[in-house]
């Protein structure tokens, strides 16, 4: 069975900067995302680790499933968006059951 | 002279700072000691509610007095004007840009709840008498600073962006350390002897045994971030155990100048002293994306802050007892 193929988009994003991406999500027509807490990593400036002390360095992850013209809109003011704030955003092809909800 | 060494001693030997101790050495030897997120959490938020609500009471019993006002105008300037020196300190020693050193200039303008929590614990140990407002000098300290290393930062920033000002000014004004402090003074002012006596247990009776389990944790953090040390090198690691000395040693004066006592000369030394790695970090992170946290928070963090609970408390307690004691 063919079920409709959707862009999810995944952003890894400080604490600090959280709320202006997901303003920029939504701002693009998505209406539904969904963040959790960064245990621990690693990127270009070095480890990160979620020691509840200093909450604003501490890394969320944003998951939002949408249409492709949609994510195109999104990766287009994510991509001045990260030139500024430390993070990275991706995405992928999901296949979704109730394809109008996206 | 021998009452300071007897004091450093009963620092460096009370739960508190061994706790922190074997913090720190859990995390060097990568032991799987941890302390769950939720947990630590609370357990801050635990410290400042007891540290606002003991400040509050203390002042329902004595009563408001000009010196309120006098050790705030005072923790005002400090807090205004401490970054100024960190900053000079910081592009003259070291090599970090502008923007990382003005970021982390507000830290040392800024304040620790946690050092100020052990350090009034220590003077309360040690015979010191401090008066319950410098809670609220405590909360006041929190902001200049950030000011200053925005001002500081200038053209080497493109400054917040427009959309995250109002998220700024809330970050700045109304942070969760400086809602709960404040609150939590408030309701111990306007609660007074009564609400102490209700909350007696919760707030002194339970303050030390939590505040071990908090600094236990805290010394497992500062030994993650001691890694940092590295990347800071040895001018870098120095500027964090001299600043605090220097802001101590500001506020020494501006103390005599208005008369504080000897406790309280020594909690607001204390509070010059501290470098924030809560507020201070938060406000940065959006005004000054461009600013290295790991500097910022390696020097408050990993260096600072042990240096004041180990060396520095005990040193300031007796320094202002040995000039405004009598």
């Amino acid at each position: 069975m063919t079920r409709p193929i959707r862009k999810k988009v995944i952003a890894v994003v400080e604490t600090a900067h959280l709320r202006r991406l997901i303003d920029l999500i939504k701002s693009c027509g998505v209406s539904g995302l969904t963040v959790i807490d960064g245990r621990e990593g690693s990127g270009v400036t070095g480890d990160w680790v979620r020691d509840g002390v200093s909450e604003a360095v501490e890394m969320k992850i944003v998951h939002a499933v949408m249409t492709a013209e949609t994510a195109e809109r999104v990766f287009d003011k994510a991509a001045v968006f990260f030139e500024r704030y430390p993070g990275i955003i991706y995405s992928h092809d999901v296949e979704v059951v109730r394809g109008e909800r996206f | 002279m021998i009452d300071a060494i007897a004091l450093a001693l009963a620092n460096l030997t009370s739960p508190a700072v061994l706790f922190f101790a074997l913090g720190i050495f859990a995390g060097i030897v990568r032991s799987d000691l941890t302390i769950p997120q939720a947990i630590a959490k609370g357990l801050a938020l635990y410290l400042m509610l007891a540290i606002g609500f003991k400040g509050g009471a203390a002042v329902a019993e004595v009563g408001l007095s000009t010196d309120l006002a006098l050790a705030a105008l005072a923790g005002v300037v400090l807090s205004f004007s401490l970054p100024l020196v960190a900053f000079a300190l910081l592009r003259a020693f070291t090599k970090v840009d502008r923007a990382t050193a003005a970021a982390s200039a507000a830290h040392y303008g800024s304040i620790s709840v946690v050092t100020f929590v052990a350090g009034s614990e220590f003077l309360t140990l040690s015979g010191l008498v401090w008066s319950g407002h410098m809670v609220a000098v405590l909360a006041i300290m929190e902001t200049p600073a950030i000011l200053t290393g925005l001002w500081l930062a200038g053209r080497a920033s493109k400054g917040p962006d427009p959309e995250a000002r109002p998220e700024l000014v809330r970050e700045v004004l109304l942070n969760g350390s400086v809602v709960l402090l404040i609150g939590a003074f408030l309701i111990g002012w306007a609660s007074g002897p009564a609400g102490m006596a209700r909350l007696d247990l919760f707030v002194n009776g339970l303050f030390q045994g939590l505040l071990c389990l908090f600094l236990l944790d805290m010394g497992l953090v500062a030994a993650r971030r001691l890694g940092g040390a590295r990347k800071l090198g040895l001018s870098g690691v120095i500027f964090g155990l001299v600043m605090p000395l220097i802001g101590a040693a500001a506020a020494l004066p501006v103390a005599w100048l208005i008369g504080m006592s000897p406790g309280d000369a020594a909690a607001l030394m204390i509070l010059s002293g501290s470098a924030s790695y809560i507020a201070v970090p938060a406000a940065m992170r959006i005004a000054l994306p461009e600013a290295d946290p790991s500097v910022y928070l390696t020097l408050s963090l990993a260096i600072t802050f042990p240096f004041n609970l180990t060396i520095g408390i005990p040193l300031y307690a007796s320094v202002a007892q040995a000039v405004l004691g009598g």
